[in-house]
């Protein structure tokens, strides 16, 4: 039954349509030898081992251990190129410019409206190589492939693969020029949501002010590369072994409102993404379901299924 | 020519925080103390207190003697005869700081008290 019902969800997705979305996020390069180290030290996530060519989420967190800002880094030869949330860029790049010491070569440039991310769903991995003339289905995940002016990475989603392309913004209208001549269709913000709540995508709107646990990113966080803001909170909560709360996707018939909802079997949820498409209602909450792994909720007399979020 | 490079790729640097004039205040011990560990290299040498990220609470303290590195945006602070120098981005962080020094068999050494943090470690080394 509940393979039945993960099946009509994601059905919903049409995986025969190839769709793309210019991300709108802060850029941040990070130039100099020591640039890896600084980041290393600020991140609860490893990636002072990153490869050159390399891509690597990251979860910054406050010293409660809870989570501020999220990224993606890239390892460009020598620079590290991250991607992060827009709301959180000042903090985030303060952090890394107060971070560096005086003997550190580090410098910290802003890039937001230099590159773009562009995150490329196709509907299967051979349509594209004929778009941009590389094989993707040879190519490992998470390596970045240099073409042109542009750095691809290939990326396992939830449903099948993901291609991010990093673009300049001279270049980026030429690439979305591309993409929609081979009818690549480009998401706007509203089908942008409701594809992200399927797949299970988590934006900053979901995960700030909570744990990396309860937002399914336990293997963002390092036990082992010493002390970081929030280790000593995250160490606490592995060696304790279990999780209260959860980030779920639930999905049901009746249209969902964000914030705080009160249900008979889970007590009060948050509801921090929420979309309704093509008579279908998705969204994402935090939900106290302690180790358990239930199938449906109610909410306001609804019901939804539920399917708790992993890494994705 | 790659995404990075290219005619015409100049990207905004960010700014460092703003600089404060610094004052230091070491008790009697810790100027002792460092008198001890320069062994006569005062003229030649100096010491560097500086704050980095790292650690539980977000900055780490660092003390370093080291050959004087010139005037290159560092602050020069004379205690005791003894040039102690304080880098103009971590000024703010680092201003009014109370160094103290313990001799105990544990835990001991420079101990540093901040009025400028709003916490700290429980191993006195992280700030935040």
């Amino acid at each position: 039954m509940r393979s039945v019902i993960r099946l009509r969800c994601f059905l919903s997705l049409n995986p025969s349509k190839s769709e793309f979305f210019v991300r709108n996020e802060a850029v941040t390069l990070i130039q100099g030898r020591n640039s890896l180290d600084v980041l290393d030290r600020i991140v609860a996530t490893k990636i002072i081992d990153m490869p050159d060519l390399s891509r690597r989420n990251a979860l910054f967190c406050d010293s409660n251990g809870r989570i501020y800002d999220m990224a993606t880094i890239y390892t460009v030869t020598g620079s590290v190129l991250m991607s992060s949330s827009r709301s959180e860029r000042e903090t985030t790049r303060r952090k890394l410019v107060d971070g560096a010491s005086w003997d550190e070569d580090c410098e910290v440039l802003i890039a937001d409206n230099a590159i773009f991310r562009v995150s490329i769903f196709p509907s299967d991995l051979s349509a594209i190589k004929e778009l941009f003339d590389i094989d993707f289905e040879e190519n490992s995940t998470d390596v970045l492939i240099e073409k042109d002016d542009h750095l691809f990475v290939k990326i396992k989603a939830r449903i099948g693969y993901a291609i991010d392309l990093l673009v300049k913004y001279e270049n980026l209208e030429n690439v979305v020029s591309l993409l929609l001549d081979s009818e690549y269709e480009e998401m706007d913000l509203d089908r942008w949501e409701n594809f992200r709540i399927i797949r299970g995508i988590r934006e900053m709107c979901d995960v700030r002010g909570n744990l990396p646990d309860e937002m399914g990113f336990g293997e963002l966080v390092s036990n082992d590369k010493g002390c970081y803001p929030g280790q000593e909170v995250h160490a606490r909560l592995d060696s304790r072994g279990r999780k209260i709360k959860s980030i779920c996707r639930i999905y049901g018939d009746s249209p969902l409102i964000l914030g705080k909802q009160k249900t008979p079997d889970f007590g009060t949820i948050s509801i921090s993404s929420a979309s309704f498409f093509d008579g279908k209602a998705y969204a994402l909450a935090l939900i106290r379901i302690g180790n358990s792994t239930p199938e449906k909720i109610q909410i306001e007399g609804n019901d939804y299924s539920i399917e708790i979020m992993d890494h994705p | 020519m790659g995404l990075l490079g290219g005619e015409g790729f100049s990207l905004p640097v960010v700014t460092e925080t703003k600089v404060v004039d610094v004052n230091l205040n070491f008790t009697e011990a810790a100027i002792s103390a460092l008198k001890q560990n320069m062994a006569g290299d005062e003229k030649t040498h100096v010491l560097v207190i500086s704050a980095q990220s790292g650690g539980c609470s977000g900055y780490l303290y660092d003390m370093k003697i080291i050959e004087d590195p010139g005037n290159d945006g560092f602050q020069r602070i004379d205690i005791g005869g003894i040039e102690v120098l304080v880098h103009n981005k971590d000024s703010t962080m680092l201003n009014e700081i109370n160094i103290d020094f313990k001799e105990t068999l544990m835990g001991g050494g420079f101990q540093i008290e901040n009025p400028n943090a709003d916490r700290s470690c429980g191993c006195g080394q992280s700030f935040g």
